[in-house]
């Protein structure tokens, strides 16, 4: 009995390990595109829809990404973030940031995770009132990680399926 | 066999008074509620979702200030007039939020449902904030998307009354970001548009069971938005204080909706005489 106890948590541990790794998977991924050339290819996947144009600088502040915006800015190179054209008609938004170290991947992504709980929090409300069909896109929020790039998407299902596989195929270290 | 004795027998058999236990459990108590006193603060933004955290709640504080303290921007303040009359009204541009946009349904402007004088988004939301500048309006008339200083280098109004905060920004923007995004638009429809008179409206107040807006919040906001007409060159309506009830909130029979923010027709009617009344010559 406590041998099969033993190789149980032995698999639970490996399987844990083989997760993060998959998850994380740092050395699988490039490091030498920039987030304009990332948003680019997801741009590229998402055309034919909603059309997309880039934010101002002032969209990463204090109000809409907290008191971390700064470490936000002092972790990143680079970074790009893309909201509807018709962003009053739709909600529509996704970004990538270029991490400069890897050992501040987590932290970014920390940042990113609150900005969406924010946004899902804020907007889930006004929206119920003027554009309620948009619900599902905020409460659809995701967060990807690839290599030193950590890259969002507040959209449908099937435009974040087409945004996650873009990026990743455009990061894949090629074998 | 000895008998496992309960823990409470084993604290009393060990001599810890029950008095001890009853004044900690007491004064455990007198926190909470002291707590909880002193949490409550009137309407609030819900924050509360099962997967979500907290959200930034760094916006628009309660303005604590003396309330006999002169505010140094006061002077942007159109002061009252005689009614200027409808001629005066019927050259007015508006813009801004679904507060705007209902002067449209609320037939309150000439040519009722038709009116040429609102510029509205096509969801009327209009929240102020770092894209504020890019968020297209319907051009009247046209009918084209198009931002609001794109409309207004090509209607070149007279008169163009901006209303904006109750979406997004006094709830969600500090007093840093508040001004630079309104002095940013501003900025940009006097580059399009250099001859039009830009008037800032405030606020409108909501009522006391508004869940997700405060008073206070918004009267501190107002005074950003004076601020901003102060350093931009507008003028600033303050069109709020005839909304108002003796305890700040939005006179009941004003508002129509549950949500303690929109506006009724009569509440329209008392907003266009004040502006009327208070005109920008």
């Amino acid at each position: 009995m406590k041998l099969i106890r033993t190789a149980a948590l032995f698999l639970a541990l490996l399987t844990l390990s083989i997760s993060c790794v998959a998850c994380t998977d740092k050395g699988n991924y490039r490091d030498d595109l920039t987030s304009a050339d990332v948003i680019l290819e997801l741009e590229t996947a998402l055309a034919g829809g909603n059309g997309y144009t880039p934010v101002s600088d002032g969209f990463i502040s204090s109000s809409n990404w907290g008191e971390e915006y700064t470490s936000l800015l002092d972790a990143v190179s680079d970074w790009e973030i893309r909201i509807s054209e018709n962003k009053d008609s739709n909600v529509d938004e996704f970004g990538v940031f270029h991490v400069k170290n890897p050992d501040r991947v987590g932290e970014v992504k920390s940042i990113v995770d609150s900005y969406i709980a924010t946004q899902q929090l804020r907007m889930t409300p006004l929206l119920e009132s003027y554009n309620p069909d948009e619900i599902p896109k905020v409460e659809n929020a995701k967060v990807l990680v690839c290599g030193n790039y950590v890259i969002y998407t507040i959209l449908n299902t099937d435009a974040t399926a087409k945004a996650q596989n873009a990026c990743k195929d455009a990061l894949k270290k090629a074998e | 066999m000895t008998q496992k004795k309960s823990k409470l027998y084993t604290i009393a058999e060990n001599g810890i008074p029950y008095l001890i236990l009853t004044s900690v459990a007491l004064a455990v108590l007198l926190v909470i509620c002291t707590v909880i006193l002193f949490s409550v603060r009137g309407c609030q933004a819900d924050t509360t979702k099962p997967n979500g955290k907290p959200a930034d709640t760094t916006a628009a504080t309660i303005d604590t200030g003396t309330p006999t303290t002169p505010d140094p921007n006061d002077s942007v303040i159109l002061p009252e007039t005689d009614d200027a009359g409808q001629a005066y009204q019927d050259s007015l541009t508006f813009v801004g939020d679904s507060l705007t946009a209902h002067l449209i349904n609320r037939e309150a402007l000439t040519g009722g449902k038709t009116t040429q004088q609102v510029w509205r988004t096509e969801n009327n939301m209009l929240n102020l904030n770092s894209e504020v500048t890019s968020s297209k309006i319907i051009l009247p008339g046209t009918g084209e998307l198009m931002t609001i200083a794109q409309a207004a280098k090509t209607a070149k109004p007279s008169i163009l009354i901006i209303t904006l905060g109750t979406d997004w920004g006094v709830s969600y923007l500090n007093e840093t970001d508040f001004k630079a995004c309104y002095s940013g638009l501003i900025n940009d429809v006097k580059e399009a548009s250099p001859s039009t008179k830009i008037i800032l409206q405030s606020i409108f107040p909501v009522t006391d069971y508004c869940p997700n807006l405060s008073n206070e919040k918004i009267d501190t906001a107002n005074k950003w938005v004076k601020a901003v007409a102060a350093e931009t060159g507008c003028r600033y309506l303050d069109t709020q204080s005839v909304l108002k009830d003796e305890n700040n909130n939005l006179k009941a029979e004003y508002c129509n909706s549950s949500d303690g923010i929109h506006l009724g027709a009569n509440a329209y009617v008392v907003i266009l005489e004040y502006i009327r009344t208070h005109a920008y010559n």
